[in-house]
C-alpha cells in the first residue's frame, strides 16, 4: 500500500465515517488540517479515541490487517502523529508496512 | 506564602479579593438554603461555592447540561426530597423559595453548618446524593499539612476531586492554576510551565494523552515536583517514560471516592500500586473488598443505605490486589465507569440511546483499552426498515444535542437482529 492509497482508502473513508458518527465533527481531510492538541484542532481528548477506532476499522477494511494504532511506539514517537492529517498518513504508512 | 488564589493566563483572584467577594456574597445570601450551582473550572464557581459553605448553606454543584435540564431538576427534587434553588446568573443569587427539605439538609441549615453534596451514580440508574461536611476536609488538610504551593484545576468542579482541589488549596492559602474551556495535553503542559505549578493531579488516561502528544519529551516545567493520578492504575510503560524524561518528578497513585474523598497515599517503588497512609486513612480487606477508615467520610447518603460498618469503616466495594501493603484496583464492582472524571453506569447510556426512534435494543458495555483506559462500546439493534447510515446520522445528532460528552460511546456497532437474550427494551420503552 502506498501513501496515495492510504490517503484515498483509509483517511478519506475515516473522515467520511467521522463526519457521520462523531458529534461535532465536520471536516474534509487536507494534509495540514490540525487534528489533535494543536491550535484549531478538530478532535478533543474524548473523540480522538473514537477517531482512532474508526481508523483501525478502516485499515482492516482496506488491507485485511488488524492493526492496533495506540501501541507503545506511537506513544514513544518523537512527535505525535495525530497533530495533522499528514502526520497520520505518514504514520499509517509505516504501521501498515511493518504489520 | 502566596497571595494568589486562582490564576489563569487571562485572569486571577487574590486572597484579599476572594475575602471581599465572599463577605459581600455571604451578606447578600442571607438565611441558609439549599442551592444548586452550575459548576465550571472558573473564578465565579469557586467564589460562589466557598461563600455558600461558609454562609451555612448546602450546595450541590452540577455540570451545565444538568443545571439547564428540567428533567434533571425534577429527578433531583424527587431523590433529595429537597427544593434546591438554582443560582440565578442575572441576580447573582439563588432564585425561588425552598419549601421541601430532607431532614439532614434541614438540620444542617438550622445549625448554619455549611454542607456540600456530591452526586455519584447508582446501579439502579438513579444517582446517589452524598452529603459532606467541609469541616472534616479542613481538619484533614491541617493534619496532612501543606504539600504544594500551586496545583492545577484538572478534575471537574462538581466531582469530589474538583471540590478537594478548591478546598485544599484554600485551606492552606495555596493557589490553583486553571484554563478556561476544554483541557488538552498541550494546554495543560503550557499552563504547568507558565503558572509554575508544583503539584499536578490527573488521571492515567490523560497521562497517556500527554505522552501521545510528546509532552514529556519537552523540558520539565521548572517548578513541577509531583504528579498524582487515580484511582485506576496507570500503564507501567507510561510511568517509566515519565520517570525517564522528567526524572525529578515524583509519581503518586491516589485513591478516592465521592463518599470518602481523596485518601492520603504514600509514595511507592511501583506507582502502579497505591499505598494507603495508615496513620491517616487505614484500609482493611474483607472478602477481597477494600474498606477504609477515612478522615472525610460522608455525613450520609440522602437517598441510599449507609455503607459504613458498625465499627466505622466505609465499604468501597472495590476488589483489590495486594502486594505487601501496596494495593491496586483492577476493576470496580458493578461496572461503574469513570470517564473524564465522571462516574456512571453503562445502563445510563442505554437509557439515553433508547430514546432514539428506530432503536429496538441497546447493550452498552465497558471495554478495557490499553491506551484509553475504559471505553464504551454500544451494540445497537435497529428496526430493519432504518438503514445503518441513517441511524448513524441520527445517533450523531442525538448524542451531540442530548448526551453529555463523557457518555458518548467510542465504538458503536449496529445490527438488525436482537440477541437471543435481548432485553426487549422496546416493550420497556412503551
Amino acid at each position: 500500500m502506498n501513501h496515495n492509497e492510504i490517503v484515498t482508502k483509509i483517511i478519506a473513508a475515516s473522515f467520511q465515517r467521522a463526519n457521520n458518527e462523531i458529534p461535532g465533527f465536520e471536516a474534509t481531510p487536507s494534509p495540514e488540517l490540525p487534528m489533535f492538541d494543536v491550535p484549531g484542532a478538530i478532535l478533543d481528548s474524548l473523540n480522538l479515541i473514537t477517531f482512532v477506532f474508526i481508523l483501525e476499522d478502516e485499515i482492516k477494511k482496506a488491507t485485511g490487517l488488524k492493526v492496533k494504532i495506540t501501541t507503545e511506539d506511537v506513544l514513544n514517537n518523537s512527535e505525535s502523529p495525530f497533530r495533522s492529517v499528514q502526520g497520520i498518513s505518514d504514520f499509517l504508512l509505516r504501521k501498515v508496512r511493518n504489520d | 506564602m502566596t497571595d494568589t488564589f486562582l490564576v489563569s493566563d487571562s485572569e486571577s483572584l487574590t486572597y484579599p479579593e476572594l475575602d471581599k467577594k465572599k463577605n459581600d456574597l455571604i451578606q447578600r445570601l442571607g438565611k441558609p438554603k439549599p442551592v444548586l450551582l452550575e459548576a465550571d473550572r472558573n473564578i465565579n464557581t469557586v467564589v460562589r461555592f466557598l461563600s455558600l459553605i461558609e454562609g451555612g448553606h448546602t450546595v450541590l454543584m452540577v455540570p451545565s447540561w444538568d443545571f439547564k435540564d428540567a428533567e434533571f431538576r425534577a429527578q433531583l427534587k424527587q431523590l433529595s426530597q429537597t427544593d434546591f434553588l438554582p443560582w440565578g446568573m442575572a441576580s447573582e443569587l439563588p432564585e425561588g423559595e425552598a419549601k421541601t427539605f430532607h431532614s439532614l439538609i434541614r438540620k444542617g441549615l438550622e445549625n448554619k453548618s455549611g454542607r456540600f453534596l456530591v452526586r455519584t451514580s447508582g446501579s439502579s440508574g438513579k444517582f446517589k446524593l452524598v452529603l459532606h461536611d467541609p469541616e472534616l476536609f479542613f481538619r484533614k488538610y491541617k493534619l496532612i499539612g501543606k504539600h504544594f504551593e500551586r496545583t492545577f484545576f484538572f478534575s471537574p468542579a462538581d466531582s469530589i476531586a474538583g471540590v478537594e482541589t478548591i478546598l485544599e488549596a484554600y485551606s492552606h492559602r495555596a493557589s490553583v492554576a486553571f484554563v478556561s474551556g476544554k483541557i488538552s495535553p498541550a494546554l495543560v503542559a503550557q499552563t504547568l510551565k507558565s503558572q509554575s505549578v508544583d503539584y499536578f493531579q490527573t488521571t492515567p488516561t490523560f497521562l497517556n494523552l500527554m505522552m501521545l502528544s510528546g509532552v514529556f519529551r519537552t523540558e520539565k516545567p521548572e517548578k513541577l515536583l509531583k504528579i498524582a493520578f487515580g484511582s485506576e492504575p496507570a500503564q507501567a510503560s507510561v510511568l517509566s517514560h515519565i520517570k525517564e524524561k522528567w526524572s525529578e518528578v515524583s509519581l503518586l497513585q491516589t485513591y478516592g471516592m465521592s463518599e470518602i474523598g481523596i485518601q492520603k497515599t504514600l509514595f511507592t517503588d511501583d506507582p502502579v500500586y497505591f499505598h494507603l497512609d495508615e496513620k491517616h486513612n487505614p484500609g482493611r480487606i474483607k472478602n477481597g473488598l477494600l474498606e477504609i477508615s477515612s478522615l472525610t467520610p460522608l455525613v450520609a447518603y440522602l437517598n441510599f443505605d449507609s455503607q459504613i460498618t458498625s465499627d466505622g469503616w466505609f465499604m468501597t466495594h472495590d476488589e483489590v490486589r495486594e502486594k505487601g501493603k501496596q494495593l491496586s484496583v483492577p476493576g470496580r464492582e458493578g461496572e461503574l465507569l469513570n470517564i473524564a472524571g465522571r462516574k456512571f453506569f453503562p445502563s445510563e447510556v442505554e437509557e439515553f440511546l433508547m430514546k432514539v426512534s428506530g432503536i429496538l435494543d441497546v447493550i452498552v458495555r465497558a471495554e478495557k483499552d490499553e491506551f484509553a483506559g475504559t471505553i464504551l462500546h454500544a451494540e445497537i439493534f435497529i428496526d430493519p426498515e432504518v438503514s445503518e447510515t441513517e441511524m448513524r446520522k441520527k445517533l450523531k445528532d442525538f448524542l451531540g444535542a442530548s448526551v453529555p460528552p463523557h457518555m458518548h460511546p467510542q465504538k458503536i456497532t449496529i445490527g438488525t437482529e436482537l440477541p437471543q437474550n435481548g432485553r426487549f427494551k422496546k416493550m420497556r420503552k412503551a
